[in-house]
């Protein structure tokens, strides 16, 4: 006499569980590990368009009044005639104002000021003219004192350029 | 037969399943993310090409010449006007800094890192005696993913 037994299939056994959840958590750790790595490229990603959003916006404010310019009034070449560069730049515009450009590294901004052509303060932008730059060098580099060109950079993130003016005295 | 639960062929076809449905997001990440990087180098090779674009204006006629392809590379090229030497808060050349990995090495490394070069291609146009101007194609070059890229600028440099 055989006792035959007919096996009752309807869970998981103990062993079949613990196989499942250590392949689920196999998996499921790859996928974190995964996404938080993308997280953190992408957060990367967004940090350097924002960036280059920044540089864009402060060239265009700058080219459009630099290139109208009449003159640069500093920086100025050496009297060797080798380039030179400062963080900020003066120059007299179209309508003969004097007016800077300068990077404030503490802020990371660069603004924009117009001086007096007499005694009293420059009157300062209310608006920077760039924010989250971190620095920033205007650079002479001809005798004719036309071309200035310029070199902003943040996190690794650079911008090189120059402004010719085309209204120059 | 009574299903009331899933049995274990089940679950691991299902995980099977999930994991084959992730794959497609990632990769859509991983282009994302490129094409950031691919703005990022060309908006950078735009600014290139407009800086020596606004030195040719004050170049002297004759000495804007042809740079033929592959152009010179710009991280540690030769003293050219357009970005050697780069910056100098000194008051004599002395102190002028050029884009070397002494010197500037952050710059040097990005350019570097995407071999960063520009070439130029110059035609003259004639109009009559006295009055020409010379057309200047200003190529900026880099490589990518293993890819060459460039960006093409022309300006017109008049005899003044």
């Amino acid at each position: 006499m055989y006792l035959t037994f007919r096996r009752n299939a309807r869970g998981t056994t103990f062993v079949e569980l613990l196989i499942g959840t250590t392949i689920l958590a196999l998996i499921l750790g790859f996928v974190a590990r995964w996404f938080f790595m993308q997280k953190e490229y992408q957060k990367r990603l967004t940090r350097i368009s924002d960036i280059q959003n920044d540089f864009r916006r402060a060239s265009w404010e700058m080219i459009q009044e630099v290139q109208m310019a009449r003159t640069i009034i500093w920086p100025r070449i050496n009297s060797d005639d080798s380039l030179r560069s400062d963080t900020k730049l003066v120059f007299k515009d179209f309508m003969g104002r004097i007016i800077s450009y300068y990077h404030v590294p503490g802020t990371k901004e660069v603004r924009r000021c117009v001086i007096p052509n007499g005694p009293g303060d420059p009157v300062v932008n209310p608006a920077p003219i760039g924010r989250g730059i971190a620095t920033m060098t205007f650079t002479a580099t001809s005798p004719t004192n036309r071309v200035i060109s310029y070199c902003m950079s943040t996190d690794g993130v650079f911008s090189l350029d120059a402004v010719y003016l085309m209204n120059a005295d | 037969m009574n299903r009331r639960a899933l049995s274990f062929v089940e679950v691991i076809i299902a995980m099977g399943i999930l994991a084959m449905c992730m794959l497609p997001v990632m990769t859509m990440f991983g282009s994302s993310g490129r094409a950031v990087l691919k703005s990022q180098n060309l908006a950078f090779a735009v600014g290139l090409a407009h800086r020596i674009s606004q030195h040719l204006f004050d170049a002297p006629y004759e000495a804007i010449v042809e740079v033929p392809l592959p152009g010179n590379a710009i991280a540690g090229g030769p003293d050219d006007g357009f970005f050697n030497p780069l910056l100098n808060d000194k008051t004599t050349g002395a102190g002028a800094l050029r884009i070397t990995q002494a010197q500037l090495p952050e710059l040097w490394m990005f350019l570097r890192k995407y071999d960063f070069r520009y070439s130029l291609i110059v035609n003259n146009v004639n109009f009559a005696t006295g009055d020409q101007m010379k057309c200047v194609g200003i190529i900026i070059t880099w490589k990518e993913g293993g890819k060459d890229l460039l960006y093409k600028l022309y300006t017109y440099v008049p005899d003044l």
